[in-house]
C-alpha cells in the first residue's frame, strides 16, 4: 500500500475513534408511515397500500421533535421517510413543525405523488434536502418499482426538483442486473434535469429483496459498477453531477477515495439514530431487529443513546463472527451494520472487499 | 478539544472542514457547523432579546434573537467563497438591562463566538 493511503488509513481511524467517542447525534430518521403506494420487487421495509403496521400520531411525531430540540443540538437534522412519507396526511405540518424550529429536515420519496403543486407546498414548509429514488430507464424503473406508471411519475418530479431551490437535490439509484447497462443514459437524464448529487448502490437481500436472486449484481456487475463511478466521477463533477457509491460497504482507502467523497464510515448509531413508525428506536431505519434498541413511547432515548447502542459504537459482537480474522477487521469492523441480520451471523451479507478481491484472483 | 482535532482530520481526509453524509435511506445532510453565539454585557451578564441578523455576502437571508441566557444557535449552511457574518443590535431600548452598542462580527469556520456589547 502506498504510504499516501497508509497514513490516511490510520488518520481515518483516529477520526472514527473520536466520532464515536463522541457520538454526536446529527442525524435523525422519522419513519413517519410504512404505508406505500408502491410495492416494489427490492422493498427491504415491506411497504405496502394496506399495511397494518401501528403507526404513531402527528401529535406524537410533535413531542419527539420537541424532544430532540430540547435535548439535542439544534443541528440534529430529521429524515423524514417511510413507507411513502407524502402519503402521510400531515407529511407538510410535521416538516413545518421542524423548520418553525430552525432546524433542517429532508425527505426521501419515490416521487409518484411529486408534481408542482407538492413541490411547492413542501418548499413552503422549508425542505432543506431531498431524495429520489430512480431505478433505470422506463423499462426497468418500472420493473423494479412494479408499476405501469412510476417512470412517467418520477419524471415529473425529477423535474420539478431540478427547477426547484432545494439545498440537495439528490438521486438515488439501486443498481441491478436491470439497469447496470442503463447507468450512462441514467446520469445524462440527471445531468440535463440539473440534479446535483447522485448515489448508487447494491440492493441487499432483506424484506422483499431477501429470496430474490435477480435483484442482485454479481461480483462481476458490483466492480463495474465501482469501476463505473471512478471513471466518470470527475467528468460529470464538471457537467454539476456529484456521483458517489452510497455510505455501504468498507473497501481499501485506495480505491474508497476513487468512488466516494468521504471515505466509509457507517455511522449507524454513533450520529445516526432512527425512530421507526411504531416508535422503535434503532440506528438506521435499514437495520435489522437485532439492532432494535428501545421504544420512544416507552423509553428515555437520551438514557438509550449513552447506554444502549455499544452495539453499534465498539461492535464487541464481530469477534464470534469470520470477520474477526480478516485482514482488513482493524479498519472495516465489520462494514455496514445493515448487512449484519443477527449476531449470530458469520459474515455480513456481502462484503465489498473480500468477494471482490476473491473475484480478481 | 476533540472536535477540533477532528475537524482537522477530515480536512485533511476530505480537504474539506464539513462534511457532507447521507445514509442509504436517507438524505445529504451537511452533519457539522452550528453556530452558537453567546453573547454578554461588560459585567459579564447574559443579554436577552438583542437581534442577530445573518448575512451572506452583505445580504440578510436570516434573523434571531437571544434567549434569556443570551444565547443564540444557528445552522448556516455556508457555500464555499461566501463571506458570513452577523450584526448584533439592541431594539428594545432598556429593557434588556440597558442600552447597547450594535456589533458586528464575521462567521468564520469557528462554532463558539463570544461578544460583549458595550453600553451605549
Ligand atoms: C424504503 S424507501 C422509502 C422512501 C420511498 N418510498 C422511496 O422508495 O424512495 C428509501 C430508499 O430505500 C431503497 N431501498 C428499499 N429497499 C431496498 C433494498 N432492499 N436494498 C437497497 N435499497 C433499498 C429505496 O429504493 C429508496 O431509495
Ligand atoms: S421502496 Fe419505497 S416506494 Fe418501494 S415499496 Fe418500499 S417504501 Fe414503497
Ligand atoms: S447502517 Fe448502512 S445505511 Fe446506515 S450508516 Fe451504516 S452503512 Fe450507511
Amino acid at each position: 500500500m502506498k504510504l499516501k493511503f497508509k497514513l490516511k488509513t490510520k488518520l481515518h481511524s483516529i477520526y472514527k475513534q473520536i466520532e464515536i467517542k463522541e457520538h454526536k447525534l446529527s442525524y435523525l430518521f422519522l419513519e413517519i408511515t410504512r404505508k406505500c403506494n408502491l410495492n416494489c420487487l427490492h422493498c427491504g421495509s415491506d411497504c405496502k397500500a394496506d399495511s397494518k403496521f401501528p403507526e404513531l400520531t402527528t401529535e406524537s411525531w410533535f413531542k419527539i421533535i420537541d424532544y430532540f430540540e430540547k435535548t439535542y443540538s439544534k443541528s440534529v437534522a430529521f429524515i423524514i421517510t417511510g413507507g411513502e412519507p407524502l402519503l402521510h396526511p400531515d407529511v407538510f405540518k410535521i416538516g413545518k413543525y421542524i423548520s418553525d424550529k430552525k432546524m433542517r429536515w429532508g425527505m426521501v420519496t419515490n416521487g409518484i405523488k411529486l408534481n408542482s403543486s407538492t413541490l411547492h407546498k413542501l418548499i413552503e414548509s422549508g425542505i432543506y434536502s431531498i431524495t429520489l429514488s430512480l431505478d433505470g430507464l422506463e423499462n426497468s424503473h418500472n420493473w423494479l418499482r412494479n408499476s405501469k406508471i412510476a417512470y412517467k411519475k418520477v419524471l415529473i418530479a425529477l423535474n420539478e426538483i431540478g427547477k426547484s431551490n432545494i439545498y440537495f437535490k439528490d438521486v438515488v439509484t439501486c443498481v441491478n442486473p436491470k439497469n447496470i447497462n442503463e447507468l450512462d443514459k441514467l446520469a445524462e437524464l440527471l445531468i440535463r434535469n440539473k440534479i446535483e448529487n447522485w448515489r448508487l448502490f447494491r440492493i441487499f437481500p432483506s424484506g422483499r429483496a431477501k429470496n430474490n436472486d435477480k435483484l442482485n449484481l454479481s461480483f462481476k456487475q458490483t466492480q463495474e459498477m465501482l469501476d463505473f463511478i471512478a471513471k466518470n466521477k470527475k467528468a460529470y463533477f464538471k457537467k454539476g453531477l456529484n456521483l458517489n457509491l452510497s455510505c455501504e460497504g468498507w473497501i481499501s482507502m485506495e480505491k474508497d477515495i476513487q468512488v466516494r467523497d468521504n471515505p466509509f464510515f457507517c455511522r449507524a448509531g454513533i450520529n445516526i439514530a432512527s425512530i421507526l413508525s411504531d416508535g422503535t428506536i434503532t440506528g438506521c431505519t435499514n437495520n435489522s431487529e437485532a439492532f432494535h434498541v428501545g421504544n420512544i413511547i416507552k423509553d428515555n432515548f437520551a438514557n438509550l443513546w449513552e447506554n444502549n447502542f455499544d452495539i453499534f459504537r465498539d461492535r464487541d459482537w464481530l469477534k464470534n463472527t469470520e470477520c474477526i480474522n480478516c485482514k482488513y477487521f482493524n479498519q472495516c469492523k465489520g462494514s455496514s451494520i445493515h448487512l449484519w441480520e443477527n449476531f449470530e451471523d458469520e459474515k455480513p451479507k456481502f462484503c465489498y472487499a473480500v468477494d471482490l478481491e476473491k473475484l480478481k484472483s | 478539544m476533540l472536535s477540533f482535532i477532528n475537524k482537522h482530520l477530515r480536512f485533511f481526509l476530505t480537504g474539506s472542514f464539513s462534511i457532507v453524509f447521507a445514509a442509504c435511506y436517507g438524505v445529504p445532510v451537511e452533519l457539522e457547523n452550528p453556530k452558537l453565539i453567546s453573547t454578554k454585557n461588560s459585567d459579564d451578564q447574559a443579554i436577552a432579546g438583542l437581534k442577530v441578523q445573518l448575512f451572506e455576502n452583505r445580504n440578510p437571508i436570516d434573523e434571531f434573537y437571544t434567549d434569556e441566557n443570551g444565547l443564540v444557535e444557528f445552522y448556516p449552511v455556508q457555500k464555499d467563497k461566501y463571506h458570513y457574518s452577523i450584526k448584533i443590535e439592541d431594539i428594545d431600548g432598556a429593557d434588556n438591562g440597558g442600552e447597547f452598542e450594535t456589533a458586528k462580527i464575521d462567521i468564520t469556520d469557528s462554532n463558539f463566538f463570544e461578544i460583549t456589547l458595550k453600553g451605549k
